[in-house]
């Protein structure tokens, strides 16, 4: 039985926020000692591969086998 | 051009966490792993998993919390996005004396400390008083490049 003199706290938890940014890093044809990061200068196709492998993997990884 | 990312997608970690998270601890500092989350010394105050817990409302059996106790769904903030919403838990025991200023959900299956957040205001704790915690969001924005912020 709780105490008579005991009371009920409210607490004032904040809401988490994740914001994610997606950037691609890869090798130049022209150099391949350099990386850069770019969404721009790799054709919409490419970026769909990518980021289709990724979620691929990423699912693999964490036996997670979604539809 | 806007990025799209499916709600699969996104929703993957929010269903990890409402499929996983079956304690919530009351911290007196940020908890750094399992073990500090969910021991009841200086460090850490548990709520969930005493069986005088099982009083309050919005535990389940043992004080436990379930998937029952998440919701997801679409964010209603101007970024778009999705969210886990955690019900609210009324009047939850305090088992030990001390301040509380942080929040664990941990998975006590797979001794596992998953997300962590603060409150806004730092409160003094006595084993005289029970706890209410509103419902609180976790939510994931939908995705931007680099080159859009």
């Amino acid at each position: 039985m709780k105490n008579k003199k005991g009371r009920n706290i409210v607490l004032d938890p904040m809401d988490m926020i994740f914001e994610p940014r997606i950037s691609f890093t890869y090798k130049t044809k022209e150099d391949g000692e350099h990386l850069k990061k770019s969404t721009k200068k790799l054709p919409m196709e490419e970026q769909e591969k990518i980021v289709k492998n990724f979620i691929n993997t990423w699912r693999k990884k964490n036996g997670l086998n979604l539809k | 051009m806007a990025l799209i990312s499916s709600d699969t997608f996104l929703d993957t970690g929010l269903f990890f966490l409402a499929q996983n998270v079956d304690r919530i601890h009351l911290c007196s500092t940020q908890p750094d792993g399992f073990s500090e989350a969910a021991t009841t010394d200086s460090s850490g105050v548990s709520l969930s998993y005493s069986s005088a817990a099982s009083n309050a409302t919005g535990l389940g059996a043992g004080g436990l919390m379930t998937s029952g106790d998440f919701t997801i769904g679409d964010s209603t903030r101007a970024a778009g996005g999705r969210k886990l919403t955690t019900t609210q838990l009324t009047s939850v025991p305090v088992t030990h004396a001390t301040s509380g200023s942080h929040i664990a959900l941990v998975s006590g299956v797979s001794s596992g400390l998953l997300a962590i957040t603060k409150l806004k205001t730092t409160r003094s704790l006595t084993t005289a008083d029970t706890v209410t915690i509103p419902a609180f969001r976790i939510e994931f924005a939908d995705p931007t490049t680099d080159s859009e912020i």
